[in-house]
């Protein structure tokens, strides 16, 4: 057999397997009007700023203290997971911090489907803001996070993970 | 046509002529699955190959009042999958969330290829990147040497060298005979 036949017999294998694949909706999938869509966005985001309430009250849950916790050799504060590779920083540099309003209960229950195996756990770690003249602040709250179970470690992402600007940690099942 | 002549071309080719512009909606339901094919070659991740594929759709979407008039937009969203795909840090990221999507209840992995198949694929993921590229772009997109040129933002006769040095290395790592074709 050829290179040319071995490829062409992968190929349509490939593509009888993915041939019912339906396109999910996009976020924010719209058509015309693009400039209208980013001018709203922009102004649900300075109004968030200015009228957003210092940190959050209502939802928060006391700390976690028997949370396991270690300082790394940056002093970064992170949330031991057990995946190693996909810990949760909770005191560290903006970097790779959440932004302020991405953690709030409301918005990472509205990314928690039901029935899956997500949830909403707090996670009560420093979070980013911009200030009004430009600087960066880093401030505590109590927040919240997505936590995931996972059959068996194979299922660990290789890095941290974050959606849709939430940290996600990850347990596995019987823990 | 030198590979910078042809990454100009890819990013102005604007057709004044054309009145009638495709939508970002038709365009994405047409190129959906290819895009996925594409990445997932190129990747080999079962999980973030929609995702990888997403992620390019988005950037379509964010840039299409420019992308929409090229005169194949195809050929951008392929480059931005091939470079994305074959990217370790991308592709970790594509699938870890792909997996927080599949526990969440709204993902599921593509299902996986036949052993001798998955070979095959495994062999050109273990190729250099360029060579990778354009075997994928070449057998599974069935594109013009100069397609893949225009894609890839190469010359014509830079693809065909790494087309030929695919082949031969494609060829020893699986143990087959290739034909000598170089269109």
């Amino acid at each position: 057999m050829t290179l040319e036949t071995r490829l062409s017999a992968a190929t349509d294998e490939l593509r009888q397997r993915t041939s019912d694949l339906v396109p999910p909706d996009l976020p924010g999938r719209r058509e015309g009007f693009p400039y209208a869509w980013i001018a709203v966005g922009l102004g649900v985001l300075l109004a968030s700023f200015i009228l957003w309430p210092s940190p959050i009250s209502e939802q928060s849950l006391a700390s976690d203290t028997s949370r396991d916790t270690y300082t790394d050799e940056f002093g970064r504060v992170w949330y031991a997971t057990d995946c190693p590779s996909a810990d949760v920083l909770l005191v560290g540099s903006a970097d790779g911090l959440p932004m302020k309003g991405h953690t709030s209960f409301e918005r990472v229950q509205s990314y928690v489907g039901d029935g899956g195996r997500a949830s909403v756990v707090p996670r009560n770690g420093q979070v980013w803001e911009r200030l009004g003249d430009g600087s960066i602040s880093v401030t505590h709250v109590d927040d919240y996070m997505i936590e995931v179970t996972i059959n068996d470690e194979s299922e660990c992402p290789q890095m941290p993970i974050s959606n849709n600007g939430i940290p996600v940690a990850f347990r596995l099942v019987g823990d | 046509m030198t590979g910078a002549d042809n990454r100009r071309s890819v990013r102005n080719s604007v057709d004044p002529i054309v009145l009638s512009l495709e939508t970002f909606e038709a365009f994405y339901r047409r190129e959906y699955g290819a895009a996925v094919r594409l990445a997932y070659v190129l990747s080999g991740s079962r999980w973030g190959a929609e995702d990888l594929a997403q992620e390019a759709f988005i950037a379509a979407q964010q840039r299409w009042h420019e992308i929409g008039r090229y005169s194949n937009p195809g050929s951008w969203l392929r480059l931005v999958i091939a470079n994305r795909s074959v990217s370790l840090y991308r592709r970790k990221l594509a699938e870890g969330r792909a997996l927080v999507k599949a526990l969440a209840g709204s993902r599921k992995a593509l299902e996986a290829s036949q052993p001798e198949f998955e070979e095959v694929w495994a062999a050109v993921r273990k190729l250099p990147q360029r060579q990778s590229q354009v075997i994928m772009l070449k057998y599974v997109e069935e594109q013009t040497l100069q397609e893949i040129a225009e894609v890839l933002g190469l010359s014509v006769p830079t693809v065909g060298t790494h087309l030929q040095r695919a082949r031969k290395a494609l060829a020893e790592s699986l143990g087959t005979m290739t034909e000598e074709k170089t269109t």
